[in-house]
This record gives C-alpha cells, sequence and structure tokens, in this order.
C-alpha cells in the first residue's frame, strides 16, 4: 500500500470506541509482527512512514533556499558533503535522554550545510573580539560579514563575524543620530541586516523580499539607520537567521540618551550577548540547506557563549554597581539569569525604560528581547553568571535542574572608589517613561482590533516521530528551556513543521495577512498560543519598526509598562499589545525563534502615511 | 507488518485526537495547562472543584524563581461540600494545600472561604492540591508514614480528612521511555 506520511491525523481517523487510551486493537498485531526482533528496525520505520531519509541527499550544487518560505532568495555558493546522511550529523544527545530506538538511521530530508565546507580552516582569518565604536551623526560605517577561525576550548570552528569580530562592532551612538552603515557581503549566503528594535526608515529595516533584494556573495547595501529612541538594539541578518545568526553575524547597539541622568550611577558598564551553539567532536552540527532542520524546537545549542566565549570573566570592586546590557541571540533558547545571587535593579527592556525601577532575584530572557539591569557586588568573592532551569527529560517524563554557568564576576576585597549603594538600593520612577505612556492611556480599554492565533501544523514526519511526539501531547510547559528529544527536533524540517500566524477574523495565515494601519494608529492586538496544537511551545513575538505595549497578560493588567518590540507568548496564554503604530511601511511581524521564522512564522502590516 | 505499522501511526493519533477538529484537523485530547480538576474522596462525595493556575507578577511575563520554577498562584474554587466542616471528626475549616508527588513537601495554600474560595503560591514542578477538613489552628505536623513522634516537619502538613484532590498539569508529562518502541514491541504495561 501507498505509505502516507501523516502528521495530524483528520477526522475520519479510525478510534476505537472505548480504547482511546488502553490497548488498541491494532496493536496486537504490531506486536506479533515485530516480538522476534530486539526491537523495531529503523529500515521498517523509514519505510512505513514513506521517509526517503538518504535517498534524497542529491545535488550538492544548489545554493541553500534562502526565502523565508516564499521570498526571492539570491544565489550563493553551495556546500555540502556527500553520503548516505546527506552531510547531516545527529546531535549530540543530553546526558540521561538516549536517543529514541531508530533515529540512528533517520536525519532531516534534504542535504546538510555546512558554512566553510570545503575551505581550509587553517586558512581563514582567526577572529578577534568585539570592539565598541563609538558614531556621531552623519557618520559611516563598513560592516563586512566573512567567514572566519575560531578556536573554543580547544575546538576550531569556521564561523561567521562583522569586521572578524565576535560579536560584530558594539556601535555607541546618541539618541537621534543618524549613522550610514555599508555592508559588503563576503559570506557564502545571500544576507542583509536587520536593526532590530529600531524605528528606521522603511527601505532600511533589512527584511529580505519585504523591503530589500537580498544581498548576494560580494554585494553591498548602504543602510541609513536614524535611532529615535534611547535603549540597547542588535543587529543581525533577516536571511536564514537559523544559520547566519547563529554561527555569529550579530551585535549590539547603544543609543544613548542626552540625559545624564537617564540610567542610575554606575561603575561599570558591560554589554552581554548570550548564544548557544550546537557542537559535537566533529564541530558544528550542520544545518540544512534547502529547509531549516530543528523546526520543531528551534536548535538549543550546547556550548554556551557571552560574547562569543565560553568563559565569560570581568572583575569588579567591593561594592561596585555594573550596569549589564542584556541581549539573547540565541537561535531558540530562553535563559534564567543569576548573578551569582547578586541583587539585580531591573531598569530597562526593548525600546525604554520601565515606569518603576524593580528589584528582581533574576532575568528570564527570550530569543531578541534585551534587558537593561544594574548589580551591586556588594562582598568579595567569585559570583556565577548562570542560566538555571527546569529542564525537561522526555525519556524519564520528569524534570532536573539545569545549571549552565556562562561566565563568573569576581569581586575583590578592595572596595569601590565611588559608592552608589544609595542610589542603587532607590528605586525611581521615569515619568518620563509615564508621561510618554499617558498619552496611549485613553486606548488602554479599546476593544481588540486584531486578534493571532500561534498554531502549528506538522506533516509528514516519520511515523516513529510521530508516535513519540503523541506521548509529549498530555502536557507541553508554558516555555521550553531545553530540548528534550534533540534528535526528534532534529530531523523535522521546515518542510514538515509548518508555523503558524493566523489572523482569528479572517483565517489567513503567515504571508497572507496584511493588516492596515495609518500613521498614528493605536492598534490593540491580541496573541493567544494555541496550546491544542501538535505541539505548541512559547514563542518571541516581534514586530518590526514599531514598538508596543503589553498592557495584559492572560487579562491581568501590566503594572509596570515599558516600549518594547518582542514578547514572549507562552502556550496557552493570551496577551493584548498596543501597536504604536508610527512609522510608515509595510513591516514583518514574526516569532524569534530562527527555525519558526524559518518555518512560516512572519507577517505582514503596513502602516500608510498620515495624509 | 508494513500495513500493521503504518496502521499503528494512524491509529495510536486517532487515539489522542478528540472529535471536532481544528483548521489543521486535531484536537488533542489533553489537560487544560492552566487548571487542574478537584475530584472528591469517598469522604467529601458531591463536592467538586477546580484550581486555577494563573502566572505569578512579573516584569517578565514567566515568573520564574532563581532555579527555574516556575511559580504560580493557585486559585480555588470548591463547592459541594457540607457547610459545616464539624462533621469531619469536629473540623472548623476547609483548607487548601499543594503537595509533591512524593508528599514529602506540603504547603498550607490557605483556608477556604465561605464562598468556597482560595488562593496561594505553588513553585513546583509536578504537585497536587488538596483541600481538607482541619481543626481551627493548624499545627505544623509530620509526614504521612513518619514514625510516630517524629520532629514535625518545618513546614505545616495537613492533618485532616482529605476531601478534594487533582494533580497538576505538569504531572500528566509522559514518558518516551515507557514507549512501545523502546521495549522490543512488547508494552511494559
Ligand atoms: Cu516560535
Amino acid at each position: 500500500m501507498a505509505a502516507t506520511p501523516s502528521g495530524n491525523a483528520g477526522a475520519g481517523a479510525r478510534v476505537t470506541p472505548g480504547r482511546r487510551f488502553g490497548l488498541p486493537t491494532w496493536m496486537s498485531g504490531f506486536v506479533r509482527g515485530v516480538r522476534s526482533h530486539a526491537m523495531v528496525t529503523a529500515a521498517v520505520i523509514v519505510a512505513v512512514a514513506g521517509w526517503t531519509g538518504a535517498a534524497t541527499a542529491a545535488s550538492q550544487t544548489a545554493p541553500p533556499d534562502t526565502s523565508h518560505g516564499g521570498m526571492a532568495g539570491m544565489a550563493g555558493m553551495a556546500m555540502g558533503n556527500a553520503g548516505p546522511s546527506g552531510g547531516h550529523r545527529m546531535p549530540p544527545m543530553p546526558a540521561d535522554i538516549p536517543m529514541m530506538p531508530g533515529m540512528e538511521s533517520l536525519h532531516p530530508q534534504g542535504p546538510a550545510y555546512v558554512p566553510g565546507a570545503g575551505t581550509d580552516v587553517a586558512s581563514l582569518p582567526a577572529g578577534v573580539a568585539s570592539t565598541p565604536v563609538e558614531m556621531k551623526d552623519g557618520d559611516t560605517l563598513n560592516l563586512d560579514a566573512r567567514l572566519i577561525r575560531r578556536t573554543i576550548k580547544g575546538a576550531t570552528y569556521a564561523m561567521y563575524a562583522f569586521n572578524g569580530q565576535y560579536p560584530g562592532p558594539l556601535i555607541r551612538v546618541h539618541e537621534n543620530a543618524t549613522i550610514y552603515v555599508r555592508f559588503t557581503n563576503h559570506i557564502d549566503l545571500p544576507s542583509s541586516i536587520h536593526w532590530h528594535g529600531v524605528r528606521l526608515a522603511n527601505k532600511f529595516d533589512g527584511s529580505v523580499g519585504l523591503t530589500q533584494d537580498a544581498v548576494p556573495p560580494g554585494g553591498t547595501f548602504v543602510y541609513q539607520v536614524h535611532f529615535p529612541d534611547a535603549g540597547l538594539y542588535w543587529y543581525h541578518p533577516h536571511v536564514r537567521e537559523d544559520i547566519e545568526q547563529n554561527l555569529g553575524l550579530f551585535g549590539n547597539v547603544v543609543v544613548t540618551s542626552p540625559d545624564p541622568h537617564y540610567y542610575n550611577p554606575a561603575n561599570a558598564e558591560a554589554v552581554l550577548i548570550l548564544d548557544d551553539l550546537l557542537v559535537d567532536t566533529q564541530g558544528i552540527i550542520p544545518y540544512g540547506r534547502d529547509a531549516a532542520d530543528f523546526t520543531i524546537m528551534g536548535r538549543f545549542g550546547n556550548l554556551f557563549l557571552v560574547n562569543g566565549e565560553p568563559n565569560y570573566h570581568l572583575a569588579v570592586h567591593r561594592g561596585d554597581v555594573v550596569r549589564f546590557f542584556l541581549t539573547d541571540a540565541s537561535n531558540a533558547r530562553s535563559y534564567n539569569l543569576n548573578f551569582g545571587g547578586a541583587p539585580i535593579k531591573l531598569v530597562a527592556t526593548d525600546l525604554s525604560r520601565y515606569e518603576h525601577e524593580q528589584m528582581v532575584s533574576n532575568i528570564v530572557i527570550s530569543p531578541a528581547q534585551r534587558y537593561t539591569a544594574e548589580v551591586r557586588f556588594g562582598t568579595p568573592g567569585t559570583f556565577a553568571l548562570t542560566n538555571r532551569v527546569q529542564a525537561v527529560n522526555n525519556y524519564a517524563g520528569e524534570y532536573f535542574p539545569e545549571v549552565d554557568t556562562l561566565g563568573t564576576i569576581t569581586v575583590s576585597a578592595d572596595p569601590t572608589t565611588a559608592d552608589h549603594a544609595h542610589e542603587f538600593t532607590t528605586l525611581r520612577a521615569n515619568t518620563a517613561v509615564t508621561s510618554d505612556i499617558d498619552r496611549y492611556r485613553k486606548y488602554f480599554d479599546k476593544p481588540v482590533d486584531h486578534e493571532l492565533a500561534l498554531t502549528v501544523n506538522i506533516q509528514g514526519l516519520p511515523n516513529s516521530i510521530v508516535s513519540f511526539m503523541i506521548v509529549d501531547t498530555m502536557y507541553f510547559s508554558p516555555v521550553e528551556w531545553n530540548d528534550g528529544m534533540p534528535d526528534m527536533n532534529w530531523v523535522s524540517t521546515a518542510k514538515e513543521v509548518h508555523w503558524i500566524m493566523r489572523d482569528v477574523a479572517t483565517g489567513k495565515e503567515d504571508m497572507d495577512i496584511n493588516w492596515h494601519f495609518t500613521q498614528g494608529d493605536v492598534a490593540k492586538i491580541r496573541i493567544r498560543n494555541d496550546a491544542k496544537s501538535m505541539h505548541p511551545m512559547g514563542h518571541p513575538i516581534h514586530f518590526h519598526g514599531q514598538r508596543f505595549l503589553v498592557l495584559a497578560r492572560d487579562g491581568v493588567p501590566n503594572p509596570n509598562l515599558a516600549w518594547q518590540d518582542t514578547e514572549l507568548i507562552p502556550v496557552g496564554s493570551a496577551e493584548d499589545i498596543l501597536l504604536d503604530a508610527s512609522n510608515p511601511g509595510t513591516w514583518m511581524a514574526h516569532c524569534h525563534i530562527a527555525e519558526h521564522l524559518e518555518a512560516g512564522m512572519h507577517m505582514m502590516f503596513t502602516v500608510d502615511p498620515a495624509p | 507488518m508494513k500495513a500493521d505499522l503504518l496502521t499503528m501511526g494512524t491509529a495510536l493519533m486517532a487515539a489522542v485526537v478528540a472529535t471536532g477538529p481544528g483548521r489543521n484537523g486535531s484536537r488533542l485530547l489533553r489537560p487544560a495547562i492552566d487548571s487542574i480538576s478537584l475530584e472528591p474522596t469517598s469522604d467529601a462525595r458531591g463536592a467538586s472543584g477546580v484550581a486555577v493556575l494563573t502566572r505569578s507578577p512579573s516584569p517578565f511575563g514567566m515568573s520564574l524563581t532563581p532555579d527555574g520554577h516556575l511559580r504560580y498562584d493557585v486559585h480555588l474554587h470548591v463547592s459541594g461540600l457540607p457547610a459545616d466542616p464539624r462533621v469531619y471528626d469536629g473540623a472548623t475549616a476547609y483548607v487548601a494545600w499543594a503537595t509533591v508527588p512524593d508528599l514529602s513537601l506540603a504547603r498550607r495554600l490557605g483556608p477556604v472561604a465561605a464562598d468556597g474560595s482560595s488562593s496561594g503560591e505553588v513553585d513546583w514542578n509536578k504537585f497536587i492540591v488538596l483541600v481538607t477538613a482541619e481543626k481551627t489552628s493548624v499545627q505544623p505536623g509530620t509526614k504521612p508514614g513518619a514514625k510516630p513522634g517524629a520532629k514535625p516537619a518545618a513546614e505545616p502538613h495537613w492533618s485532616g480528612t482529605i476531601l478534594l484532590k487533582g494533580v497538576s498539569p505538569s504531572t500528566w508529562m509522559q514518558r518516551y521511555g515507557s514507549h512501545i518502541l523502546n521495549n522490543g514491541g512488547n508494552p511494559q504495561w
């Protein structure tokens, strides 16, 4: 009989009455058929699933699909290894999570992609640490993306970098400055630069297929970037982020306010970009050439990097207050950051400070989000910067505590030269923020203008994977803090997994959605994360080119507002955001898990200029 | 054999796909992740309740303890309990509790008000919610099964009759390890 890939059973699927959770009759035949085997062979699973597996490792000459699921890509150079697995390598399994039976012969559909493959890594220029660059209004910065060589924990990798730096140059610029960035693409993929969170002119947003064509290898594009809002921003390509951003193409922009007291006094500033790379003993786990892999949960790394380094270190004096600018540049990972128990004052997020400063004991940050926090190290000693989460072991059906040490802060016994303890313990009310937001309060109770449902459609994964995923369907964490099923996640590509933003009113999905606003409109948008889909997951949703307030989470009003561009919507939750449609153009909104974006989770909205 | 395995995939999915297909043809049977149905014990037939879980407030949306436990506010609504708790061995109040699956920890969420409501906070990965009938002053008790004379637990523990119980949605998390494909085709149940 014809093998039919099946991810979601339709309404017509047969259910044995009264046997839904018992041992269905079909299983007796199954058990008979395989009883003599130690385990079900992978070959059978593959054949039954209609999974073409190794047979698809055909042409290695076409460029990666850089289309974001339908937008025009540009040709790049081809890389990849031939072979029965198409050049793919299974990610290492975490301790205590064994590989599922049959997985050893599965791999993502389509050939693998290894940037720089065929290049002698030793011949690549060595990457260097990021350097700050102060830019004045009208200045021009050349940003050159190219392959570099990096040695991390003794292993050498071919990676990408802007100007050879990891992360890319740290741009410091004043509020309301306009700078020019001449981007030259010397990597082996088409690329662009997106200025995340910046309310800049639409045509410089870097959204390939929407605001510009991709910059081909060897090509150049000049971005005119205007920074209307003080805050912390970052830049990254908007082409195959799952590859390009993951391999190091990102950097921060710190936009400073003319107000010298915008932040509290601090003894030091530290700009930290968090990232995680997925490696094994042979190198970076290859990517999908024609379609992103790891599309169920996104690619969770096992090598944690802060500013590109596995052992971030900062030395301060006893009593020092350090202002940390934090960005999550990971493809998929949300972090729960601790500073060794040192007290943390939360000051600002994406595009603004909070109405009220508040003390927190830890910081939860999701892909593309930023937080500005001041931390006081009052006692000498070593403070570990850690990610501490309750991770899931899907094999055991249990949680386990995961502690990832990202770096250390050593505090010397020497006292600080300027003690800001009083200012640190004083929580300010930022009246400038509140009075700006006051102009929008009349819209807080308006009806919902648009409602989005976040969901997924999975079709065509091997039956073995689907049957394991069904085991998963009884419970989903609101946010997944680790990958408890990396073998299965890896096999899923953008060809089988389709993440969906659905406009509830029209039923339109993803790039068929194009909401229209007029500049000056203030729109209430409800975003609901469907808990009943085949494999729900928390999604960090990002709106380009505008700013929004999170008015309410699950109907509970947000008591401390700040302007954001990215908000994590947990599974089963509904959140109301108030979009300040201030910036004309046709823009993208999408999930910032790189693999979900590649698997379709993006839509459009247009802000027409005010008449 | 191919047919058997293909059937397996379809039937297994059918087994968990409820009626009323959505846009993608699936509506999976799954306990709600934000509420706990409280079922009566034989001591409280006719009683019912629900414990609704909401995210504890946090500027990050997700409220986590430093070690990563999700912090939930638990809002109970119970009904059908006898108006006078004294029928339960002279108890004077109904009290809501949370405990962990091995019962080694307990947390007093709070008394059940006359309107059947109670609330508290829980930050365990998997937990059980209970409503018991207690004497007015709930003293720190000992863990169930503890030897007579054992030191009282640091946290107060219920000592009265359990009337309603329910497990956290996370308790429904299943094990890949028990999957038929991990057991040579021989189910282990
Ligand atoms: Cu997503």
